[in-house]
């Protein structure tokens, strides 16, 4: 399986009041291509941070301190990679919606209330799609010139057109140059050594300086009835919505995408959210929380889409959540995260039976099974708090099997069985 | 003594709904829509349903947090005098009659001293301790409170009494002057805990104790609930749409779907014969925690309709597999299966 | 569970109350405003305080009269025996700057005191209970809101009165639905939260909820708006005693200060600025203290306000 995103040695930090929270001590996290990959662990345990560090969305006074976020999208060549952690803002607005895409718990605040469905799923098409969608629309228009039509309506159909394949023209000139640019700055990273950082830096801001439409296109976008020749562009994306909007499985697509979020239900609007997410195709879905803030019988629903479109569309899903129960329906590798450290990674028939980590076994024992007998089993204390996180493993505190090591040293991530990956004192240099 | 400590009959909570200019009733949220339901001393019983099917509302209408629009809920009465209050009020020519025993018994009909005296019986719990506890009240403070207003305990004797409260929900004696930010969620949870045990209750309503936690804290308040449940011989009503959470801890299960109840059994029964399509469907939706097991699972299409104005018939009709005619038209009734104690409201339970 | 509790190992230390305070009170004075907002203020009480060591009164009865040499009309500018030079009729600007800031905190902390305890009662019944007198209590605030307050204060004080006095009566009777409001948007807000529910499931009496409860989860929003609204009741004060409703000439006031010269505002024709001094002090001391207030309830807010609190 060749790999699809990695993080190194990832730390995160949020400064805030009381101190300096540090939320990732060097996470490493790996997902393959084609597999649904997960990451559990307690609220504060860091798995949001991870994906929000990995997309670069981490909020205000969260900051990257340092690591790697390694992305292997080239389509010429999948082996190399693309670290995108100095990489501009622009180049990831770019990838963003793109080739990842991410869905939140609260889809209710995900969706902007002033804003029609129809509007907000075919932003994604607007920005990341635009040459197609421009395409599609001249295509139509020219069907229609060679067609029978009064005079007037001919020409204002040809003035359209030659607006919108103006339109086309510069964009696609633009998407050459990027990738001009993208090729230098692949050569660049291929090259070591840290001589170039400027060249670099210069190629990162040229290409945020460029603009994907001249002046006077602009001009022409921006006019009120001037720009109105964008008309028929918006209905050939609005086409798209409604069609996303059905193969998604929504009753009633044309009458949903004129709706807006407050009129659809918990459900519907979290469905809203995954159509947001899927139009471009992403090649990486991250889940976080999709289901915490619905009823059981929707979860289940929204947990057979998300199976459902992940064999038809995307190729990876990273899904995120505290449930034990949706890591054994869903995952096929699992990480288990706790206090910003991932502690075991193993594919999730194997987490499930074999657990090694003190602390995955302590969780999975803790949930109630189907077929409970006798006492939970518990984990003793609370979650650590992550401004004097404890010193060597961050479980040790917890640990029932706490050794002297433990809190003094950092436990390495060691690949105890093949694909299953622990960090733990008990099986470093081989021991058990 | 009777066995039966919690008697509810044809309970509904309505919540108006008003618009216009001059705040015109319009329609009513009809969050719990005629009720019935017997609590065993000694027995915990776990509501469970999705959001919106009226189980936190039936909760709270139980402790008079919310005033019920109409029924009855007897507590800790004989129930030989109960079903005799219950015939004079069915027929119209001795309801007048009843009405003199009601006020008596009748919890909706208390007031005043004798509400508070009430409130001693019965205590809740609420979902997310964060909320639960007054951030700008010492811990010590928060546990006395009850026990202050119902003048049980004066003088020193309030401290000692936190402290053993303290101590059975097994915490230790440091914290009487701290404030509930100091502590975790879980230890939060303690604390509501022992402040609504402070007065000796018989009856807790426990408003989902365990969603707002971790899942390796969660355990550990399941255990110590289970645990005062045995030493205090308490009788719990467990509210929460965590099917394994009730599993765990109740032994009898109801299931309400839009303000009534849909099934109505003994916990092992319903999770090994669920006979409501929609317990059905609720039971397949839970993700188990094993990956190893695939099970079929019913999808339910569709979403929960609005209580303001629920489906006709059957509520469940719309979202129904095994929806028929009759299932449009007519309302089911609370049917007993012959099973002990097992009641379901459907049409077509036999066939299905 | 045991090592749950040997987490947290009792310190010993001071009451509770206190830490929060001192904590809240470091908080406060890290805060660059704070320490702007606080010393303008700090300034002004010194000046309020020693104002007879500072201004010795020619006649200690009844020291707000400025003291005044001649009668002369036109005013005169700065100079070593008046510092900040004379108002019209001579009276000395230093003077009245001084003894003014004691009428400055008269009118500002008795208006704003007054405020806050009409608005805590009737707030809070609107509030906690609801209803009907939620109705009656907001509806005769909505009157309030509706009608301009400067034009409705100077009809009030006209009717009872010219003086200091009826101002501070009037700016209370007009300031209460501000207050009001807060507090009970406050209210109902903490009204549906769990814990005034557990209070109420265990027996507790409204009087008990609301004395225990609601006022002190509602008191900081309010503390922050009583220390915003300090400045503007200055504000209002001054612009009625410019209007010439406050004190008769000579008293000590900042804004019958500026009314005073309103005539001399702009200067003779070959010397538009000549009396720059008559306006500009005793403008800018107002400016000055209002800002002041101001900052430090920004100040104030940013610590108090949970929304505020974890950055």
């Amino acid at each position: 399986m060749e790999k699809l995103i990695e993080t190194n040695e990832l730390y995160t930090n949020f400064n805030t009041f009381e101190g300096v929270v540090k939320a990732l001590n060097g996470v490493g996290v790996v997902v393959n291509e084609g597999e649904t990959y997960g990451l559990v662990g307690e609220s504060g345990c860091g798995k949001s941070v991870t994906v929000r560090s990995m997309m670069r969305i981490v909020q205000a006074p969260g900051k990257i301190e340092s690591g790697k976020v390694v992305l292997f999208f080239r389509a010429e060549d999948r082996s190399k990679g693309i670290d995108i952690i100095d990489r501009s803002e622009a180049y990831m607005t770019s990838i963003r919606g793109d080739s990842i895409s991410m869905i939140f718990q609260e889809a209710s605040t995900s969706l902007n209330p002033v804003l029609s469905i129809g509007y907000q799923v075919g932003e994604s098409f607007h920005y990341h799609r635009r040459p197609q969608m421009l395409k599609e629309t001249i295509a139509e228009l020219d069907a229609e010139i060679g067609g029978k039509l009064p005079p007037l309506s001919k020409a204002w159909r040809s003035v359209t057109k030659r607006l919108l394949a103006r339109e086309l023209r510069e964009r696609e000139a633009y998407d050459a140059r990027i990738d001009e640019i993208d090729k230098e700055l692949y050569a660049l990273e291929e090259q070591e050594g840290a001589g170039d950082v400027s060249k670099k830096r210069d190629l990162n801001a040229r290409r945020d300086a460029l603009q994907d439409h001249s002046a006077l296109t602009g001009f022409f976008m921006g006019v009120p009835f001037l720009k109105r020749y964008r008309k028929r562009l918006e209905k050939t994306v609005h086409r798209h919505v409604v069609e996303l909007l059905r193969t998604l499985g929504v009753p009633n697509p044309e009458r949903i995408a004129d709706a807006y979020p407050h009129e659809l239900s918990g459900g519907m609007q979290q469905r809203i959210v995954i159509a947001i997410a899927l139009a471009c195709h992403p090649v990486l879905l991250i889940a976080d929380e999709p289901t915490s803030n619905l009823d059981v019988t929707i979860q289940a629903q929204i947990i057979d889409l998300i199976k459902r479109l992940k064999e038809a569309t995307i190729s990876s899903v990273l899904f995120i959540t505290h449930d034990l129960g949706l890591v054994a329906e869903v995952c096929d590798r699992v990480s288990v995260m706790y206090a910003g450290d991932v502690s075991e990674t193993a594919a999730v028939q194997e987490l499930f039976k074999k657990p090694l980590h003190p602390y995955s076994q302590g969780l999975l024992n803790s949930v109630p099974k189907v077929e409970q007998d006798g006492e939970l089993a518990t984990i003793p204390g609370a979650v650590p708090n992550l401004i004097v996180p404890p010193t060597g493993c961050r479980f040790h505190p917890r640990c029932p099997k706490k050794m002297d090591v433990c809190s003094a040293s950092k436990p390495p991530m060691i690949e105890w069985a093949p694909g299953h990956w622990v960090a733990c004192h008990l099986y470093t240099d081989g021991k058990r | 003594m009777s066995d039966t400590l919690l008697d509810i009959r044809d309970l509904y909570k309505y919540y108006p709904v008003t618009g216009g200019v001059f705040r015109k009733h319009v329609a009513d949220v009809k969050a719990v829509d005629g009720v019935n339901l017997q609590i065993k001393r000694g027995e915990c019983v776990g509501l469970v349903g999705e959001s919106g099917c009226g189980k936190t509302t039936l909760g709270k209408t139980i402790l008079r947090l919310h005033e019920s629009t109409s029924g009855r809920i007897y507590f800790d009465q004989n129930p030989d005098k109960i079903e005799e209050v219950e015939r004079l009020l069915a027929a119209p020519e001795t309801a007048g009659q009843a009405k003199a025993a009601l006020a008596e018994m009748d919890i909706t009909k208390m007031d005043g001293t004798r509400l508070r005296a009430l409130r001693r019986q019965m205590q809740i719990v609420f979902q997310d301790p964060s909320n639960s506890l007054d951030p700008r009240m010492l811990i010590r403070d928060i546990i006395a409170e009850p026990l202050e207003a119902q003048n049980l305990v004066k003088g020193a004797d309030v401290d000692k009494r936190v402290l053993e409260l303290l101590d059975i929900v097994g915490m230790g004696t440091g914290h009487l002057k701290r404030y509930p930010h100091e502590f975790s969620g879980g230890q939060r949870q303690r604390i509501a805990i022992a402040r609504a045990l402070a007065t000796n209750p018989k009856f807790v309503v426990m408003d989902e104790p365990t969603s707002a936690l971790d899942v390796s804290v969660q355990a550990q308040i399941l255990n110590l609930l289970k645990k005062l449940q045995r030493d205090f011989q308490l009788t719990y009503l467990f509210v929460t749409h965590h099917l394994l959470v009730v599993k765990y801890t109740s032994d009898r299960i109801v299931v309400m779907y839009l303000g009534k109840v849909v099934e109505n059994g003994p916990t092992k029964q319903i999770f090994e014969k669920p006979l409501h399509p929609y317990t059905k469907a609720l039971l397949s939706a839970i993700p188990v925690p094993d990956p190893t097991t695939k099970r079929e699972k019913i999808i339910l299409t569709g979403d929960v309709p609005n209580p303001v104005n629920p489906p006709k018939g059957c509520r469940f009709h719309p979202r129904c597999s095994y929806a028929q005619e009759i299932c449009r038209t007519q309302e089911p009734a609370l049917d007993p299966t012959g099973m002990d104690g097992h009641t379901v409201a459907c049409h077509r339970w036999k066939e299905i | 569970m045991s090592n749950e509790n040997a987490q947290i190992i009792e310190k010993p230390s001071a009451h509770p109350l206190w830490k929060e305070f001192a904590f809240s009170m470091k908080r406060l004075f890290k805060n660059p405003l704070t320490i702007i907002g606080a010393s303008i203020i700090l300034f002004f009480l010194i000046l309020a305080i020693f104002a007879p060591l500072l201004a010795p009164p020619p006649r200690p009865f009844d020291p707000y009269l400025m003291p005044h040499k001649g009668w002369d009309m036109t005013p005169s500018p700065p100079s070593a025996d008046n510092w900040l030079g004379t108002l019209p009729s001579q009276y000395d600007i230093l003077y009245g700057i001084i003894w003014g800031t004691r009428n400055a905190f008269r009118i500002g902390l008795a208006v704003v005191a007054a405020n806050l305890i009409v608005g805590l009662i009737l707030g809070a019944l609107a509030g906690y209970f609801g209803g009907i007198v939620d109705e009656i209590i907001m509806r005769i605030a909505d009157i309030f809101y509706a009608i301009p307050t400067l034009v409705m204060a100077m009809a009030l004080v006209v009717a009872i009165g010219r003086g200091l006095t009826s101002i501070v009566l009037v700016l209370i009777i007009l300031g209460w639905p501000t207050y009001t409001r807060v507090i009970r948007s406050d209210i109902l807000v903490i009204r549906n939260m769990d814990y005034i529910m557990a209070a109420r499931a265990s027996g507790v009496s409204h009087l008990r909820i609301i004395m225990r409860h609601i006022m002190p989860n509602s008191v900081f929003s309010i503390i922050i708006v009583a220390s915003m609204n300090v400045g503007v009741t200055i504000l209002v004060a001054a612009a009625l005693s410019f209007l010439g409703l406050g004190s008769d000439t000579g008293y000590a006031d900042w804004g019958a200060m500026v009314s005073t010269c309103r005539d001399f505002i702009v200067g003779p024709p070959e010397n538009r600025l000549a009396y720059w001094y008559l306006v500009f002090i005793p403008g800018f001391t107002i400016a000055l203290f209002v800002l002041g207030w101001n900052l430090l309830g920004d100040a104030i807010r940013d610590v108090f306000d949970p929304r505020m609190r974890r950055r």
